[in-house]
This record gives C-alpha cells, structure tokens and sequence, in this order.
C-alpha cells in the first residue's frame, strides 16, 4: 500500500520533547496480519459478525475469522483485525486513547504516514483536561475529527465515541475476563474537501480489548455503511450501492500498520510521560 | 405511509424545456407506473422569492412530494427506464413520515383565517454534531424560541427517514442524474408558514425572537457552522424554498399521456 510523505512538524511541535517519537521509524506491519487482509483474499462473509451481534464478542474464546475483510451480502463492509499486544496494558490505551486527541502531532507519532490532523471541541478538550473526570469519561461521547489515510487517500473523519452499552453490549456481561475495555463509535468520513453534495459514508468502529498472559488483544471490527441510531446499527447505504472493495482491504491493511507500529510504541511513550494527561 | 420529497432548482434559460420533460414524461411515467402504490403525487411551484429570501439555500423551481401507501420495489420490475431529462438539475431529496413529529406552533388556528407562505426547509446538522444532540437542541431549545416570531403562522417538522427509503424505477446507466446534482442526506424537513414575504421578513430578520446559540455556531471545530439564524450553513446543511398552500399540479389525478 503507497502511504502518503509525513506531515512536518511545526516548530513548536518540535520544541515538545516527546517530539522524537513523531521521528521514530515506523515499524513493519505484522506480517502475519498483512498476509489475512491481502487484496486479493476477502475472507468469505458468511463467517463476519453483523452489528447486531457485537455482544457475541462478549463470549470466551475467538469467532472463526479473527482477521480478514469482505463485502457483505447487504453491500457494507466489514473489516476484522486481532492485534496482539505484548506488553501494552489497558491503563495504556485508557491514556492513549485519552491523550492522542489533545493535538495532531500526538495522533501523528500513532502513525505518522497516515495520521495528518486531529481536533476536538472546546467542550471535549475540557473534559480530556479535567483532572477530576474518570479516564474513560475523557473517551466515552467525545467526538474525534481526523485527518487519516485509510488507504484511499486522505479524509476527513468523524469518530462519534461512545460508551459500550450504546454499540449494543449487554453490561452484566461486560467484565473480565471477558473484555477489558472497548473503545469504539460511529461515525462519518468523505475525501478531504469534500463538496456539500458528496456522500458522507458511514462506519460502525469497535475495538475489542481482552487481557492475555503478557499483554491484551485487540480485537478491532468495523462495519462500512452502517451507523448508529438510538443504540440500532442501521444500514445507510442507498440502494444497490456497495462499499468499495478497495476501500474495505485498505482499512484493513491500515488497522494492521497503525496497531502494529502502535503496541511497538505504547509501553515505551506511556512510561516517558508517565501516563499524565497532557 | 411515507412521504418523498424532490425539491429542485433550475437556470432560467431551462424552464421551458424542463417543465415541459417534467409534465409530459417525468411525472407521467412515475404517476402511471406507481400509481397503485401512490396515494398523492403533487408538486408545488416555487414562489418568486425575494432576494433575502433567497439567501437561506433558496431552490428555485419544484418541490414534488409523493406520498406512498407502501413504495414498490426498487428496481427495473417491468417498466422501462425513465425518459431522461433535457438537462440534469441540482435537486435534494429526502423521505419522512407522512406526518410531522413535532407540531410546534400554530395548530389551534382554523384553515379559513387567511392564507398563507410555506418556507419549506431540509436540514441536516453540521459535521461533528450527533444526531441526537443536534435533535436534542432543535427541537428543545430552538423550536420553542423559534415559535415567538412575529407573525409566524405555523410550524411543523418531520425527521427523516433512515436508512434512505429506495425508491423504484431506473434511470438509464448512460442517462444517469450525475451525484454532483444530488444532495441526498438530511435529518429534518421543517415548514414555518407566514401571511407574506413581508411578514416572514419581519420575523426572521426585522424582528426575530432571541435565540440561543447551538454549541457548534461559536466553536471553530464545527468547519460548515454558522452563528446566524437558522444556525445551519446555507447550501451545505440547509436549503430551502416558498411555496403556496395547495400544488399546481396534482399529477396522479392528470395524468392522461399514452404510456405503458
């Protein structure tokens, strides 16, 4: 997949001291991950989860395709990714996830080929700098505006963040060792630039977080067409119309590359700012 | 039952023809194919609305409102591809309930009091605003504020209608209405009537009530926003028209073309 030059920090951004992991070289994608999203190797969709069944992530063990991406039947997309993460803990992607949304070079060090930008409202970015506020509070029904490259080129998104129970978990099941944290949403993305007309296309996100010995899994879905209505996955894509298969494999292949260069990060950045939010 | 909306704007120089395509061909073959499935099929002229009227996302030629007792399958099923148009125009469509969900203001008044203007407005809430929380604003903090205007009359608004309700028949795949015409995502079709352009001027910009201001009007995170009444940037989240009370044309009832 072709990834677009990084974007050059500005000099205050580079005055940071954190600023050399923006530098830092981008790891290899998992090779084995890579491999299961190839272009030419949709997963068969008979074996995806439909948004209606994210609860069954609740259940032990792992769905028959772990990782893989295809059209459905119903023309959406779906995209299923299981990063393992030696070493990463969940307090790490409680900050991580809390933290990356403060400015773009922090979303950038992510994954600085494909991470451009990211703002937040004036009334989220109070609630991320709010001492006294539980760290998933600083997460959960925040809206996130990014500038990514999901591979089709750069886009502005919209990352509508929302508490488990809105994407349709059952809360007497979630608890360990059944999952460890989800940090998931909906929300819309379109080309950068977009003109009034242009559709705005829909997506369902999840990540799924499970501890295992050493580390947690990251167990990601996403559902392209879908949005999310009074807690109902709904399906928005206009008659005959089906996702790009381009675009399903190069989210995929994306989720791969930015995770990967993500677990390899995280321990390290989250112990050099001692998980303090800024 | 629900309801389509198409309103539809149009160059000057293209009314002739348009209006000719839209009466004999356009309408005709959805009246005579859909019919069994349609209980209205009417469209309704723009007015001549002055340039300050204008400036809100003004549309310019036909609003045309179906409304279906169920909506056939999507499809070619039988019928031959719509006669394409002289010119592609730019139009918004939209589907919601036969029936406002919100009746705001000015029920309690009788039809024979004297006529009115209809400001016919299609909204969507800006990129970054949750559909409820947009919602949550509308129809709780701005409707009630919005309903002490001066001299309005009647104010109604119906949620849109999600998913996208398929509608039926095909266009031709080389006579295709092109996407860059088409705005097709909206969250709400609201009406707010007036005695005159006169009046609504008086309400809306002479007189206009206070109001509070949505989040995304004053924060620069919100990119399409805008701290003017209506608070949703015109021609990218809001458009709009005037039309009378009644249709100009009621094509069901009309239709008397030869046509399979």
């Amino acid at each position: 997949m072709a990834e677009a030059k990084i974007r050059e920090l500005s000099a205050e951004e580079k005055a940071k001291p954190y600023s050399t992991w923006y530098y830092r070289p981008v790891d290899d994608p998992d090779a084995a991950l890579l491999e299961l999203v190839r272009p030419d190797r949709p997963m068969d969709p008979g074996k995806a989860l439909y948004p209606e069944e994210i609860d069954r992530l609740l259940d032990p063990g792992y769905m028959e395709v772990e990782t893989g991406w295809c059209n459905l039947p119903n023309g959406a997309g779906y995209i299923c990714v299981n990063n393992k993460m030696p070493g990463v803990t969940v307090d790490m992607l409680d900050w991580w996830f809390a933290w990356h949304s403060l400015a773009s070079m922090h979303y950038g060090i992510w994954y600085p080929p494909g991470h451009f930008g990211i703002s937040i409202s004036e009334k989220d970015r109070k609630k991320v700098l709010d001492p006294n506020l539980p760290i998933k509070d600083k997460i959960y029904g925040r809206t996130d505006h990014v500038v990514e490259d999901v591979g089709t080129g750069p886009e502005d998104i919209y990352i509508y963040f929302c508490h488990p129970a809105e994407l349709g978990f059952h809360m007497d099941r979630f608890h360990p060792p059944n999952v460890a944290a989800v940090y998931g949403g909906y929300g819309w993305d379109m080309p950068v630039g977009a003109k009034p007309w242009q559709i705005r296309f829909p997506a369902i996100m999840c990540h799924f977080i499970r501890e295992i010995p050493g580390g947690v899994e990251f167990r990601t879905r996403f559902w392209m067409g879908y949005t999310l209505i009074d807690r109902k996955p709904i399906l928005m894509l206009p008659y005959g119309v089906q996702v790009p298969a381009a675009a399903i494999q190069g989210l995929a292949e994306h989720n791969v590359r930015e995770y990967t260069n993500l677990r390899n990060l995280l321990p390290g950045i989250y112990s050099e700012l001692g998980g303090r939010i800024p | 039952m629900l309801r389509t909306i198409v309103m539809m704007d149009l160059p000057v120089d293209d009314l002739a023809n348009m209006e000719r395509w839209y009466y004999r061909e356009h309408s005709s073959e959805i009246s005579r194919r859909y019919g069994p499935w349609l209980e209205r099929h009417e469209s309704f002229i723009a007015l001549n609305a002055p340039a300050d009227a204008q400036q809100y996302g003004f549309y310019n030629w036909r609003t045309t409102e179906c409304y279906w007792r169920e909506v056939p399958e999507a499809g070619p099923k039988g019928a031959y591809v719509f006669t394409p148009a002289p010119v592609w125009n730019p139009i918004v469509a939209v589907a919601t309930p036969a029936q406002p969900d919100h009746d705001f203001f000015g029920w309690d008044r009788f039809a024979t009091d004297g006529a009115c203007i209809r400001w016919y407005q299609i909204f969507r809430y800006p990129l970054g605003v949750r559909l409820q929380d947009g919602e949550d604003w509308y129809i709780n903090v701005h409707a009630p504020e919005a309903a002490k205007q001066p001299g309005l009359r009647r104010f109604f608004s119906y949620p849109a209608l999600k998913p996208p309700v398929p509608l039926p028949g095909m266009w031709h795949p080389d006579a295709t209405p092109p996407d860059d015409m088409q705005m097709v995502q909206w969250d709400r079709v609201t009406e707010m009537w007036y005695d005159s352009f006169s009046a609504w001027r008086n309400a809306v910009i002479d007189d206009p009530p206070t109001y509070t201001l949505p989040e995304w009007a004053t924060d620069s995170f919100y990119p399409e926003a805008t701290d003017k009444f209506p608070f949703f940037k015109p021609g990218v989240d809001f458009v709009s028209t005037f039309i009378l009370e009644r249709p100009a044309d009621e094509f069901k009832r009309d239709t008397r073309y030869y046509l399979p």
